[in-house]
């Protein structure tokens, strides 16, 4: 058969293959899936994480303003401004000049104890304004008074702090936001004395801010009506955000294209902080779940591939080893294989093979046993009928018959023992069989030429059908029965004996009868007859086959239920029976083309 | 000692001085303040303080000489300084480590427990390096050098020189000087200005810049031993207060008010006091278009020059780096690398060394006052007639009555200048109890 020269790949590839990929596959999916719900998780808590944050810083702001609001209350109850205040109406411009500054010492020495204070005013409810830096110089105060955004402070009660302005009185160019609280007097209830300006450093605000911002470019301190006090980054858009969608949005968390906008209102001052987690922050921050995921993946698949692959080895080892060891079969020669104990289909399939190899090796052996076989008895029949001593025989009979001037007759053997060796040699053909007719012609050749050695030692009766004379019988079948009836049964007596062939048909087999009148087998060759050992006769060297030659054949030929007997006939002598086959001979190749 | 033992004691310390120098090892002993710290000697400074320009200048020209050393600078109105530094005392936080103290609050401040005594170990500062009318500005009543003032503060008078030729009739310095020899020179004046461009134009923006100068005239002390002079030393500048107010000599400004600021870049004052530091301060941010015109000049005030104002830096008790503040007041006020760093930006320092080493220090123009050497005037001229006031511990307060009252003064055209002083006198014997007032 032809081996296929196609570059096969190996059973281990194909598994780890299958499995690498159904692996891959399925590990994919459920590491995105993984990482898509771990990124959730890690946006909720970055997102509560800031909110939290935002709540803090927001009210960190709140401690701030009470601080502040602590601050002003000190002020407001402090003894020598209440004192001033009471004196509504000085009596000397003296008076009313050290009033002024009296009431701008007290606000300066408050001033200087809060760093995050860059000035105080204080307007009388009778319109006197007092200044911490400038004294009852009210030009300034008024002016001051007169700016936008304590003119909208002014008009709006509602705001705790007014809208941020630069302060230029106070040093360092600070940008400040006021806080005012109203005056009333200690001793007269309910009695309005005027209103504290305290002018705050608004950075004092913006530092919480800015600190929470270090880590955010959208953080945004948003003041009075969403007005922004403070935007770390004006290029994150939350200022645009806020101004587009301040309308709708609410305190808390607001979803937007640009990520999540936190808003967190500081109590008591109008304001709110906002911040905005972009989504490329939260990208970022849960980038590290990706790469977890990533590597987690990488080595997984690396781990499981690795061990997979000397596992599938392991149990693919027997399997590509069988096969190996099969394909070197059917180029060299069967060879039994040691049994692996997997207790699977493995060890099955070694099993099933070991037992397929001695089938195998059993039809193999029996072929060639029966090869042998039929060479022995193809050379056995040939030797039966090229005996040296039989063609000296004859030749010498031939030789007698000649010098007694008997060409006739010397013709007539010779024709016979010609007719014998080409029937003899024909085996050499194929065929193992031959016709009733060719059989009877070769027995009848043989008996011719017996016939000159052993002249009127016997007769002989041939009984059959010319209808039967088509069908099949082994070569050489009948003579070695008549040579053995001849030789071992009539010669053997000192009588004329007699040889009856008999040819039928029955129960539709082709019975062969060869019986003689002569000594009759011996029980112990009826034994091993019987016990179907080989029977040889042997005669001055010559090994003659018998009888247990032809009963071999037919077995061999024909098995069950066809075969030979010998029995011993009651009135003496021996009959050997064959049943045979009906079965019509095929004309040969030549007998076609004839 | 054999040679033997003298060549390998030699070799042994060239071999450290090889080594120190291939390492860059710089080598200095901690307790020796009188030389400098290796150039990368690192330390942070902190400072309160109100005069930016300063700092900055001196601060950035130190950090090119020593890098490594960091400053924190907090700003603070100069008119807090007691308090701030008196809260911090009594509160136990930190004081600044540099200390400044101006001249207003000087003396109070200077009594505080706060400071280092330059003048002893291991500063060992000779006073004498310093400018001779300053000496008495520096020290406290123990005698103490508490601080080294950052730079000359002569004042004298800036004019505008258009406004000096339309009213007055001259823009020439000698002339004006001429014309105004004393205050009441000044006065009769400034009726005519003022009448002249019909209200709108005065002599000075407030009558606080004319008192800043008639006060410190003549060097007398306010206080003798528990006795206030206050008729001898504080009588005329009452006089000559009522008399500005009556003739309109003076506009009605707050001094270090926004308005009085702006002022500098109107073209209704004529004449404000100026000291050294007054153009930088004063005039370059508050009058742009006299960098183009030059149209301000400088000169000699009636009835003599002054020391105006004045801030020392000093250093703390709580300074945790003193070698390096040491270092810093020396360089900021005594080095010529200090000088020069100040003279970049108008500034003349206190010390005598610089000017001795370059010259060229005490020469210094302004854009906005043409091609006058305010450098030559200020110190050539004014710093040695300056009678400077001796100062005193309670000083502040018999300047903050004064104010009061020549401000009562000044709004009622009523009052006197004899009311003003019984006024004054009043004040003081219920603020200074302890005094008797004369």
């Amino acid at each position: 058969m032809e081996k296929n020269t196609v570059k096969k790949r190996s059973l281990k590839q194909r598994i780890l293959f299958r499995i690498m990929m159904i692996l891959i596959c399925s590990t994919a999916v459920s590491t995105a899936i993984s990482y898509v719900y771990f990124r959730k998780i890690v946006k909720d808590q970055k997102i509560a994480e800031e909110q939290t944050k935002l709540r803090q810083v927001s009210r960190q702001m709140e401690y701030m303003l009470e601080d502040i609001q602590n601050f002003a209350r000190s002020i407001v109850v402090d003894e020598s401004i209440q004192k001033e205040l009471e004196n509504k109406n000085p009596d000397t411009e003296f008076e009313r000049v050290k009033k002024g500054d009296t009431i701008s010492r007290r606000l300066a020495f408050y001033n200087g104890l809060r760093l995050f204070v860059g000035g105080s005013f204080l307007v009388e409810a009778g319109g006197e304004s007092y200044g911490s830096v400038f004294g009852s110089q009210s030009d300034y105060l008024r002016e001051k008074l007169e700016t936008r955004e304590i003119k909208e402070y002014l008009a709006h009660p509602e705001w705790t702090f007014s809208n941020p302005y630069l302060g230029i009185d106070s040093w360092g160019g600070w940008t400040l936001v006021c806080y005012r609280t109203k005056i009333m007097d200690k001793y007269n209830f309910g009695e309005f004395q005027g209103t504290l300006y305290l002018e705050i450093n608004l950075e004092h605000f913006l530092e919480q801010a800015e600190n929470y911002g270090i880590e955010y470019d959208g953080v945004c301190l948003l003041g009075n009506k969403g007005r922004i006090l403070y935007e770390k980054n004006a290029d994150t858009g939350i200022s645009t955000l806020l101004t587009e969608d301040c309308g709708f949005m609410e305190p808390g968390i607001n979803r937007t294209k640009e990520g999540y906008l936190l808003r967190e209102k500081i109590e008591g001052t109008g304001w709110e902080l906002v911040t905005l987690i972009t989504n490329a922050y939260l990208r970022q921050q849960s980038k590290y779940v990706l790469e977890f995921f990533f590597l987690s993946f990488t080595i997984s698949i690396f781990a499981i591939l690795n061990t997979l692959s000397r596992q599938i080895e392991n149990i693919t080892r027997p399997v590509a080893h069988l096969s190996h060891e099969m394909e070197l079969t059917s180029v060299e020669k069967l060879s039994r294989q040691e049994t692996v104990h997997t207790r699977d289909e493995i060890q099955t399939l070694y099993e099933c093979y070991n037992e397929m190899v001695e089938e195998i090796q059993r039809g193999i052996d029996e072929k060639m046993k029966f090869e042998k076989q039929k060479q022995e008895m193809e050379f056995d029949i040939m030797l039966s009928q090229i005996n040296p001593h039989y063609l000296y025989n004859v030749l010498n009979t031939v030789v007698y018959l000649s010098a007694a001037g008997k060409s006739k007759d010397v013709v007539h053997i010779a024709n016979a023992l010609i007719f014998s060796l080409q029937e003899t040699l024909r085996l050499g053909d194929g065929s193992m069989e031959t016709s009733v007719e060719k059989e009877l012609e070769l027995t009848s050749c043989y008996l011719d030429i017996q016939r000159y050695r052993y002249p009127d030692m016997f007769e002989t009766e041939l009984v059959c059908d010319r209808s039967l004379l088509p069908y099949a019988v082994p070569k050489t079948i009948i003579q070695p029965l008549v040579e053995n009836a001849l030789l071992h049964g009539i010669l053997r007596t000192e009588g004329k004996g007699r040889i009856q062939i008999e040819i039928k048909k029955e129960q539709e087999s082709l019975w062969i009868f060869v019986r003689d009148d002569g000594i009759g087998i011996s029980n112990e060759m009826l034994d091993a007859f019987q016990k179907k050992q080989e029977i040889v006769y042997e005669k001055n060297g010559r090994r003659h086959i018998g009888i247990s030659n032809v009963r071999d054949r037919i077995e061999y030929l024909y098995g069950a239920p066809y075969g030979m007997r010998i029995r011993k006939c009651q009135k003496g002598g021996t009959e050997a029976m064959l049943r045979l086959p009906m079965r019509k001979m095929e004309p040969s190749e030549d007998e076609r083309n004839s | 000692m054999t040679k033997r033992v003298k060549k390998a004691a030699v070799l042994g310390l060239s071999a450290a001085m090889a080594m120190s120098v291939m390492g860059g090892i710089t080598v200095f002993a901690e307790d020796d303040y009188s030389g400098g710290l290796p150039s990368d000697y690192e330390g942070t400074l902190t400072m309160w303080g109100w005069d930016d320009t300063w700092f900055e200048c001196v601060t950035k020209a130190f950090n090119e000489k020593y890098p490594n050393v960091k400053f924190e600078y907090t700003p603070m109105a100069n008119g807090d300084t007691l308090q701030k530094y008196q809260t911090a005392i009594a509160a136990g936080t930190e004081l600044p480590d540099i200390a400044w103290s101006i001249i207003d609050s000087r003396a109070k401040v200077y009594e505080l427990d706060m400071w280092e005594d330059l003048s002893a170990e291991p500063y060992n500062l000779d006073i004498n390096e310093v400018y001779e009318y300053l000496h008495s500005k520096m020290v406290n009543s123990k005698g103490a050098v508490c601080g080294i003032e950052q730079c000359l503060s002569p004042a004298g008078f800036a004019y505008r020189k258009d406004l000096a030729l339309e009213y007055l009739g001259t823009d020439n310095r000698e002339e004006l000087e001429a014309m105004f020899p004393t205050w009441e020179a000044f006065i009769e004046k400034g009726a005519e200005v003022y009448e002249k461009s019909g209200g709108t134009v005065y002599m000075l923006q407030g009558i606080a810049d004319a008192q800043q100068f008639i006060r410190e005239q003549g060097g007398k002390s306010w206080i003798e031993g528990d006795v206030i002079k206050a008729t001898d030393t504080l009588q005329k500048s009452l006089e000559l207060a009522c008399k500005l107010r009556d003739n309109n000599v003076c506009d009605k400004l707050e001094a270090w008010s926004p308005a009085w600021y702006a002022s500098f870049g109107e073209d209704n004052h004529i004449f404000a006091g100026c000291a050294t530091w007054s153009v930088p301060f004063n005039i370059v941010p508050n009058d742009p278009e006299g960098e183009k015109t030059g149209h301000w000049g400088l000169m000699n005030a009636p009835e003599g020059n002054i020391s105006w104002g004045g801030t020392t830096i000093g250093i703390s008790k709580t300074c945790k780096d003193k070698r390096l503040a040491w270092e810093f007041v020396k360089f900021a006020t005594l080095s010529t690398e200090g000088a020069q760093a100040l003279n970049t930006i108008g500034f003349f320092t206190s010390a005598k060394k610089p000017y001795e080493e370059k010259p060229e220090l005490a020469n210094w123009t302004s854009p906005w006052f043409g091609e006058q050497d305010l450098g030559e005037m200020f110190i050539g001229e004014i710093v040695p007639n300056i009678q400077a006031r001796p100062m005193n511990f309670d000083d502040n307060v018999i300047h903050e009555t004064l104010n009061l009252v020549t401000t009562a003064l000044n709004n009622d055209s009523g009052m006197t200048a004899e009311d003003a002083m019984n006024q004054l006198k009043e004040e003081l014997e219920m603020r200074l109890a302890d005094y008797t007032v004369e």
